[in-house]
């Protein structure tokens, strides 16, 4: 959540409580000539006003609306080939890219490359594990790598590692906001953020602008399913366009770098990007499955939490945070989908899937063990520990 | 060491998810056959877990786990964590399985089309 900037106006240029004569402008404009015969005085008007201007003017909006709900269309399972030999009876592999910082991206180009090199033989076709892996759920920093995948095929075997992995992404954010007066300014507003300054780094380093709609366009699997937690409710998001169809917005125009960017927030550390939700605009009707009683209490919490997003007028922005706060490994999301719909069958054709001989759910986990006999932290706790 | 504890129900996934496996499976065996599925008669559900904390190497996974979870590796962290990625992989006997059994499946195949 920001802070108003209201109340945190750094300066009172008049803290005299009386008169009611000169009226305001005239006084603003008294204290402005008066301040400006001061140097420190000016540059503290002008910050103040700088200050305003940017809580006024940066709010960025960066999910458009769905003019109108389709469902053979947009960023999902069903609208891409089955695989990326075009076959439909093959190998169907789910990985999951857990969060984990850079390491994180690390493992994840580490199990790609692996993939990559094993050769598999299909229905007498030369073929490799890769070219099978048609779902990627990845939470935080391995989304990074998960969209490169989507993006640039083979290519990313290439370029990952110089364009992302070997890069200090830390110093880079803070050389582009602490020397940045606009960035200052920018950074002021409370709908703005870090986080989409840390979208803009991505941007020009690693996705050049391109969005889910790109993916859409290169027809390839794997699909990528980018998990988010919600800060209302910690229940997690999935940006493809069966989810984004609730809230009545627009996938394939959503850029990819804001996407990555939106998983990896922390509060304290990488500040929210908002997601405006427009639901009830697109001709969206819940599925039964929303609104019937579920077998489970898992499938009936999905449902509900669901539900919570078709009424834009009480839910009228979504705040997505760090996936790994609900789950760092990805693979919630398949699990919750499955009790939702009901059944693995239900789910895989959901999913246009048919006549899988082998389904293979694969986790790559970047994550930590922290030693906790060794925690010696005296200050306050916070979400960094340092051991 | 800069860590952000945010992985505290990692374990709880990895047992949901290898129990429910398990359920799929059984699921998959147990099918009426009239109806339309989509899976193939045989099918099988496979489970690889890749982590870091499962090398084998303890001398390895304490270097692994002593990177930090920040976004500024440097050249050697990234060079040891993607020899370790491989590694983690291919010795990973849940990975060998469905590779095997692809394998098999192809030979298989393969002598039976010779055959006809």
């Amino acid at each position: 959540m920001g802070f108003s900037c209201r109340r945190s106006g750094p300066i009172r240029v008049d803290t005299n409580p009386t008169p009611a004569y000169p009226p305001p402008i005239m006084k603003a404009g008294h204290t402005l000539l008066t301040a400006l015969t001061r140097p420190l005085g000016a540059w503290m008007v002008i910050g103040c006003t700088m200050l305003l201007l940017g809580c006024e003017y940066v709010r960025p909006t960066m999910n458009a609306p769905l003019s109108h709900r389709d469902s053979a269309s947009g960023y999902r399972s069903t609208t891409l080939p089955p695989s990326k030999t075009g076959s439909s009876d093959s190998p169907f592999i789910i990985a999951s890219f857990s969060g984990g910082g850079a390491r994180a991206s690390a493992l994840s180009d580490g199990v790609l490359q692996v993939l990559a090199q094993t050769p598999i033989i299909w229905e007498g076709h030369q073929k490799r594990l890769v070219d099978e892996l048609n779902i990627i759920n990845a939470v935080s920093d391995g989304s990074f790598t998960a969209l490169s995948c989507a993006l640039y095929g083979d290519h990313i075997f290439q370029d990952f590692e110089t364009q992302f992995l070997r890069k200090d992404w830390e110093s880079k954010l803070r050389c582009r906001i602490f020397p940045s007066p606009s960035n200052w300014l920018r950074l002021w507003s409370p709908y703005f953020g870090r986080a989409h300054i840390f979208a803009e780094l991505l941007d020009e380093a690693l996705f050049d602008g391109h969005t889910f709609g790109d993916l859409l366009a290169r027809g390839q699997h794997p699909i990528i399913n980018l998990h988010a937690s919600d800060l209302a409710s910690l229940s997690h998001i999935e940006f493809n366009q069966r989810r984004f169809n609730i809230i009545c917005s627009d996938l394939s125009q959503l850029s990819l770098s804001v996407a990555a960017a939106s998983t990896s927030t922390l509060p304290l550390l990488l500040s929210p990007i908002s997601m405006k939700n427009y639901a009830g605009q697109c001709g969206f009707q819940p599925p039964a499955r929303f609104l019937e009683e579920r077998p489970t209490a898992w499938g009936r919490q999905r449902a509900r939490e669901l539900r919570s997003y078709l009424d834009a007028k009480n839910h009228p922005y979504i705040h997505p945070l760090n996936g790994g706060l609900s789950d760092n490994i990805g693979m919630r999301g398949v699990l919750e989908t499955t009790a939702l719909f009901g059944d693995l069958e239900s789910t895989f054709q959901m999913l246009g899937a048919k006549n899988i001989p082998k389904l293979v759910y694969l986790m790559a986990r970047a994550e930590t063990a922290p030693d906790i006999t060794q925690y010696r932290l005296n200050d306050i706790p916070g979400l960094i520990r340092e051991s | 060491m800069i860590d952000i504890p945010i992985n505290h129900y990692s374990t709880d996934t990895l047992q949901l998810m290898n129990h429910a496996v398990q359920q799929w499976r059984l699921q998959l065996r147990q099918r009426p056959d009239h109806l339309p599925n989509m899976f193939t008669p045989d099918a099988d559900i496979y489970r690889i877990n890749a982590g870091l904390t499962e090398m084998t190497d303890p001398e390895e996974e304490a270097r692994l786990m002593n990177i930090a979870t920040n976004l500024a590796l440097t050249n050697e962290e990234v060079d040891h964590l993607l020899q370790a990625d491989s590694r983690l992989l291919r010795d990973n006997l849940e990975f060998q399985r469905p590779v095997r059994d692809l394998a098999h499946d192809a030979t298989t195949t393969s002598t039976t089309s010779d055959t006809h």
